[in-house]
């Protein structure tokens, strides 16, 4: 597909699926009303809408949808990346401990609120928990990190390895909290395991983006070394890559990308994974455009699965994890039976 | 220009290159021979950069391969490796494309993309621009790696192009039209190195051949001097016989059937054979020619000396451990002994006590008051404690069988500190030796206007020690006979041979001490003191003194040279003798200290001699 019209496309995609995320829900608001009521926001505008439409507009679904499209994001352009770093298309950010240091204080947080945080009000609570997750996201990415380096320079096998044994051993300890756990806390680690994005405020939006946005900008601008890499690190060498310094680079911003991301929303999965695949197909594999239009698609991609979620069984909210998994997996693996010989993994 | 000198590199214990030097001119193609774990892909990926050696030095177009930054690199080499995986379906055209990765930063230039075009139409792959990298042939692919580094230096003279097996997987058509297309890049004023397996396309397009074994370099030279029957089989272990194409008139090499025994192995026994055959040889030629030194007898028999003492083991050669170092701590013991240095044309023999003997990274050092000596231990290779015709003597030998230094049992010596020392050091294991073809000297010079003259000549006069005259050869990389005809004006005067004789019939008449320093490439012997009697035998000229003797061949000298060296304790005059190859044969210096000034009267001596005798041209 020509590249720039998958960029329209996506991003004409992103308006749409936005502004029926927006109107779309228990209250049921038109697409015209919604563009009425975002247009009278951009441009500071008052009057003409309905104001309890335009509460529901602010307060509850644009920040969602904001939080959907950040984290969409994050974990398409860092899957793209780490895929890209660990020459290994079956990699994803969870590799590098992502997912399981801060599924692992999550729940810790969760099952162990009333011996160690007692007296936690709730509106702590949240905080602490996202807080709670992205100190763990980042420990774990910096032990495994540690744990890689020969020489001072990371060993991307051993990495590879370390992050299989590390993720085991957090799944353990997560294993262990929640056999532990009452029922009330049972229900709470499930809901966080399986993601969602029903925490969305300003608040936390105005917390995210910085986190977010960053990596977004900065990584793409490693898409020519990745694409090196892909000919192996001794040859990324020869072409005058820094490999040390890339790998550093592009480990650290994913993992401050999906750890923020996934503090706030929970665990998503096969986001990471399966956007870089179908971005590649379309597109071709060059890294440079890769990255961004995995960041782009990822937003569509966890926005219209939001949007599934919140609807379908409507008045029920179902996790958006189990969306993106059972949409993900099958997708996933169409692709791999049909481009067998291509993908050659 | 690429140098490499000294290099080696060892995994843990293992050795993988040692000691390997050569250079290479833009224009140039080397490819690389050698079996299976010769070491010649380390040998590449040394001088591409990626594996860092504790010895020796690569330096490349003038500077040294470590000052390199990887960008600046990456616009000077291109390697392609013998595994070429790619992780993810590029198309052709894109792969091509990393190759002028080093030259932008975000999307390729006008030129870049012109450079691939050029570059995939001469590798003939053009027509598959658009297809994916993954579903290509292993030769296809490999076609599309080379491009990628061709296009790398495409436009880059002076650049060099390291190919790992670049032929692998390919047919017949293409192999041919890649090792065409390197050499058509050594032509334009690349240099090429190659690693091959196959050696008739190394007949066919080599301008040079360097065959690697165990790490070191066996032979170097042109492709009819390399691939003959004996390096054939010494590299490769195969019987091979040589034809000459027809049409080409290039050798064709043509591999004996091997037939496959599963009880033969490889039998140690071998060199064992091969040594009682040259021993008896030896015995014969030696009762034919009883005058001759066994030095003589070597040539003669075209075999090397360390060679010919080996036939002696279990008699008249004990061998002794490559422990050297230690084995040189403990000398001191042995009491007053005689110390031998020779190279071809100059021989150094001082009586005395080894002292203050210490090793540094670089060499090591023996500082007494009657020996004194500079050791280069990395060239220090066999050892044999040797008894004959009553006397007595430590000697040392370099890979490639070449004496390096000696050490003879007085009458005053230690007997019992000798025998515990040869209890401590022989090595029973070894029983037989088997040496390196002896290296021709491919110190090609670089041509004169090469040299940044001016740089060089200030830096000759801004020398605060003459001991920085070493690093200055290497810094400009320059030999010795070179540096010293662009030497500034008034620093370095060339004489007549006959001028040393005449220096040395001043000093010994007027009682001034004197350095003499004689070398070869692994130990530099040092006599500090009065001369005495000289004497002239034929073409010999000798110092026979009761401590120190001096054989010189005089018509071996080629150039005769007086050198001053600035220092930080004013000029230091040296007079230099360098035989026809450049190599040093000895150098003379009046007696000084370091913080001293040399003696008034040596510096008489020297300056006075242009007036005596009149200099040559």
């Amino acid at each position: 597909m020509n590249k720039k019209l998958f960029y329209i496309l996506v991003i004409a995609g992103i308006i749409t699926a936005g502004i029926l995320s927006i109107g779309l829900g228990a209250v049921h608001i038109p697409p015209a009303e919604v563009a009425g009521i975002l247009a009278n926001k951009i441009t500071g505008s008052v009057g003409g809408a309905n104001q309890q439409h335009e509460a529901i507009v602010t307060i509850v679904r644009l920040p969602r949808l904001l939080l959907g499209l950040l984290a969409g994001a994050a974990l398409g352009i860092s899957g793209a990346s780490i895929q890209g770093i660990f020459r290994n298309p079956l990699a994803e950010p969870g590799l590098i401990g992502v997912s399981a240091g801060a599924s692992l204080a999550a729940v810790a947080v969760i099952g162990l609120e009333g011996i160690l945080f007692a007296g936690l009000s709730n509106l702590l609570g949240y905080y602490l928990l996202a807080f709670g997750a992205f100190a763990g996201a980042g420990v774990t990415a910096l032990i495994i990190y540690n744990i890689s380096k020969h020489e001072g320079r990371p060993n991307i096998t051993t990495m590879l390895l370390a992050g299989i044994a590390i993720n085991a051993l957090a799944g353990a300890l997560t294993g262990l909290i929640t056999y532990l756990a009452t029922e009330q806390q049972l229900r709470n680690i499930t809901f966080w395991l399986l993601g969602s994005l029903g925490g969305a405020t300003w608040q936390t939006i105005i917390t995210l983006a910085p986190f977010v946005l960053l990596p977004a900008i900065l990584l793409p601008f490693s898409g020519k070394a990745l694409n090196a890499f892909s000919l192996g690190e001794a040859q990324a060498g020869y072409l005058g890559i820094d490999v040390d310094k890339v790998k550093k680079h592009v480990i650290l911003l994913s993992t401050m990308a999906v750890g923020a991301a996934v503090s706030l929303t929970g665990i998503i999965s096969f986001v990471g994974l399966l956007v870089p695949h179908i971005v590649r197909l379309l597109i071709g594999v060059d890294n440079a455009h890769v990255l961004p239009a995995s960041a782009l698609s990822g937003a569509l991609m966890l926005t219209l699965a939001d949007l599934i979620a919140r609807t379908i069984i409507a008045p029920i909210e179902l996790p958006i994890g189990v969306i993106t998994a059972l949409i993900g997996a099958p997708v996933f693996l169409y692709i791999l039976i049909r481009d067998k010989r291509k993908l050659m993994i | 220009m690429l140098t490499v000198n000294n290099i080696s590199f060892k995994v843990g214990h293992r050795t993988l290159v040692s000691d390997v030097s050569f250079s290479i001119r833009p224009g140039e193609m080397v490819v690389l021979l050698g079996a299976n774990g010769a070491g010649k892909s380390t040998l590449l990926k040394i001088i591409a950069g990626m594996h860092k050696t504790e010895n020796g030095q690569v330096l490349f177009n003038g500077k040294l391969l470590g000052e390199y930054t990887t960008s600046d690199l990456a616009i000077n080499r291109a390697v392609l490796n013998q595994q070429n995986n790619v992780s993810l379906p590029f198309t052709v055209a894109e792969l091509v494309m990393m190759g002028r990765y080093p030259y932008f930063k975000n999307s390729p230039s006008a030129n870049d993309v012109n450079v691939v075009d050029e570059v995939m139409k001469a590798t003939g792959i053009a027509q598959m621009a658009g297809r994916s990298y993954l579903t290509l042939s292993g030769g296809e692919q490999q076609r599309v790696q080379l491009a990628r580094a061709l296009a790398q230096l495409w436009q880059q003279k002076n650049s060099l192009l390291l190919m790992d097996e670049p032929v692998t997987g390919m047919d017949i058509l293409y192999q041919q039209q890649t090792l065409a297309i390197l050499k058509a890049m050594a032509r334009r004023g690349h240099m090429v190195i190659c690693v091959l397996h196959d050696m008739n396309l190394a007949s066919h397009y080599a301008d040079r051949v360097i065959m690697l074994k165990n790490g070191r370099k066996w032979y170097d030279g042109s492709p009819h001097e390399t691939l003959q029957p004996k390096p054939v089989y010494e590299i490769f272990e195969i019987e091979a016989d040589i034809v000459i194409n027809p049409s080409t008139l290039k050798q064709m090499i043509m591999p004996r059937e091997v037939a496959f025994n599963y009880k033969q192995t490889l039998n140690p026994t071998d060199m064992e054979t091969t040594q009682n055959n040259l021993k008896q040889r030896y015995t014969e030629y030696k009762a034919a020619n009883p005058k001759k030194r066994i030095r003589e007898i070597a040539a003669d028999l075209n075999i090397s000396e360390a060679e010919l003492v080996a036939t002696g083991i279990g008699e008249t050669a004990i061998p002794l451990k490559k422990d050297f170092e230690n084995l040189l701590k403990r000398v001191p013991e042995l009491g007053y002994v005689m110390a031998l240095t020779r190279n071809e044309y100059c021989v150094s023999e001082r009586k005395g006590v080894y002292e203050k003997i210490s090793f540094t990274p670089h060499a090591g050092l023996v500082l007494g008051e009657d020996i004194d000596l500079r050791l280069f231990m990395q060239h220090w290779q066999f050892g044999f404690a040797v008894s004959e015709n009553g006397r007595r003597s430590l000697q040392f030998f370099d890979k490639a069988g070449t004496a390096l230094h000696k050490i003879y049992i007085t009458d005053k010596s230690n007997e019992e500190a000798y025998q515990n020392l040869l209890n401590d050091f022989v090595d029973n294991s070894l029983k037989a030796i088997s040496v390196a073809h002896k290296d021709d000297k491919h110190n090609a010079e670089m041509p004169d206007e090469a040299v940044q003259v001016e740089d060089f000549q200030t830096a000759w006069k801004g020398m605060g020690d003459s001991h920085e005259f070493f690093g200055l050869l290497r810094r400009f990389n320059v030999s010795r006979t070179q540096a010293l005809r662009l030497a500034p004006e008034g620093f370095a005067k060339k004489l007549n041979a006959e001028n040393f004789k005449k220096a040395c019939e001043l000093c010994a008449g007027n009682h001034i001490p004197v350095m003499i320093f004689v070398p070869n490439h692994g130990c530099i012997q040092i006599h500090t003191g009065n001369i005495d009697k000289l004497v002239e035998m034929g073409p010999w000229y000798n110092v026979l003194d009761p401590e120190f003797n001096l054989h010189l061949r005089m018509d071996a000298i080629a150039e005769t040279w007086h050198v001053v060296k600035p220092s930080t304790d004013g000029d230091v005059n040296s007079i230099e003798l360098y035989d026809q190859q450049g190599e040093m044969i000895l150098q003379m210096f009046g007696k000084r200290k370091p913080g001293v000034p040399e003696l008034n009267e040596w510096r008489e001596v020297v300056n006075g001699l242009e007036i005596a005798i009149e200099p040559v041209n």
